[in-house]
C-alpha cells in the first residue's frame, strides 16, 4: 500500500463518518416529536458532519491550498450556523410549537415573566399542531 | 478497493439522508419544520459536493462549497424574521401593553 492509498483510505473513512452524521440528522428530523428536538438533530450534519467530511476531503487530497480553502469553509459554517439556529429557536419557542411535557428545564419562561411578558390568552398553536401547551401559572 | 466501498457507502448514506430530509420538507407540518429541513438539505448538499471532490479527484468545486457555506444561513434567518411578528394568536407571550415584543 503506497502513501497515497493510505491517505485516500483514511479520507474515505472520515467521509463515511460525516455521511453517517448526515443520516443520523435526517433520521432525527423525521422521528423527533417537535421543533426544538428536530433542531437538535438538524445541527449534526450542519456542523460536526460537515467538519468530518471536510477533514476527509483534506486528507484525501492532502494539498496545502485545499486545506486553506477547507478551513475557510469550516470557519464560515461554524460562524453562520448558530445565527440561523438562534433565530429559528426563538421563533419556535414564541410560537409555541413544542411539547412542554418533554422539557426538563424551561428557564426562558421564567425570564420572560420577569421581563414583563404575560401569557397570551388568545394564543393558538399553528394549524397542524395540536400539542398541549403549558400554562405559566 | 476498501476505499471505493467506503465511498459508495457514504454516497448511499447521503442519498437516504437527502430523501428523509425532503420528506420532512414536504410534510411539514409547520413552516419552521420546513425551514429547518431546508437548512439540513443545504448541509447535505455541502457534504455531497465534498464527496464529489474526492470521487472525481477534481478540486474546482471547492469554490461552490465556500459560497454555499457562506450564504446557507440567510434563508433560515429571513424566513424566521418574517414569521416573527405574526398575528396576535401566534405569539405565545406578549408585553402587558400589548405591543408584541
Amino acid at each position: 500500500m503506497t502513501g497515497d492509498e493510505v491517505y485516500e483510505l483514511v479520507g474515505a473513512a472520515l467521509l463515511v463518518a460525516g455521511a453517517f452524521f448526515c443520516l443520523g440528522g435526517a433520521l432525527g428530523l423525521v422521528r423527533f416529536p417537535d421543533i426544538l428536538a428536530r433542531m437538535h438533530a438538524a445541527t449534526k450534519p450542519q456542523v460536526f458532519g460537515l467538519l468530518l467530511v471536510l477533514t476527509g476531503v483534506g486528507v484525501s487530497v492532502h494539498d496545502l491550498k485545499v486545506w486553506l480553502f477547507l478551513s475557510l469553509v469550516m470557519v464560515m459554517q461554524i460562524l453562520t450556523a448558530p445565527v440561523a439556529g438562534h433565530l429559528i429557536g426563538r421563533v419556535a419557542y414564541r410560537s409555541g410549537e413544542w411539547n412542554s411535557d418533554d422539557l426538563e428545564v424551561d428557564e426562558l419562561s421564567d425570564d420572560l415573566r420577569e421581563a414583563g411578558f404575560t401569557r397570551n390568552e388568545e394564543f393558538r398553536p399553528e394549524r397542524g399542531t395540536d400539542r398541549p401547551t403549558r400554562s405559566l401559572d | 478497493m476498501i476505499t471505493q466501498l467506503l465511498l459508495w457507502t457514504a454516497m448511499a448514506m447521503i442519498g437516504v439522508a437527502a430523501a428523509l430530509t425532503l420528506w420532512r420538507l414536504t410534510t411539514g407540518p409547520s413552516t419552521l419544520d420546513r425551514i429547518i429541513s431546508a437548512d439540513v438539505l443545504v448541509s447535505v448538499v455541502l457534504v455531497g459536493i465534498g464527496l464529489s471532490i474526492v470521487v472525481f479527484k477534481n478540486t474546482s468545486a471547492l469554490a461552490i462549497l465556500l459560497v454555499l457555506s457562506m450564504v446557507a444561513f440567510t434563508g433560515g434567518v429571513s424566513v424566521a424574521r418574517l414569521l416573527a411578528p405574526g398575528a396576535a394568536r401566534r405569539q405565545r407571550y406578549r408585553r402587558d401593553d400589548g405591543s408584541g415584543e
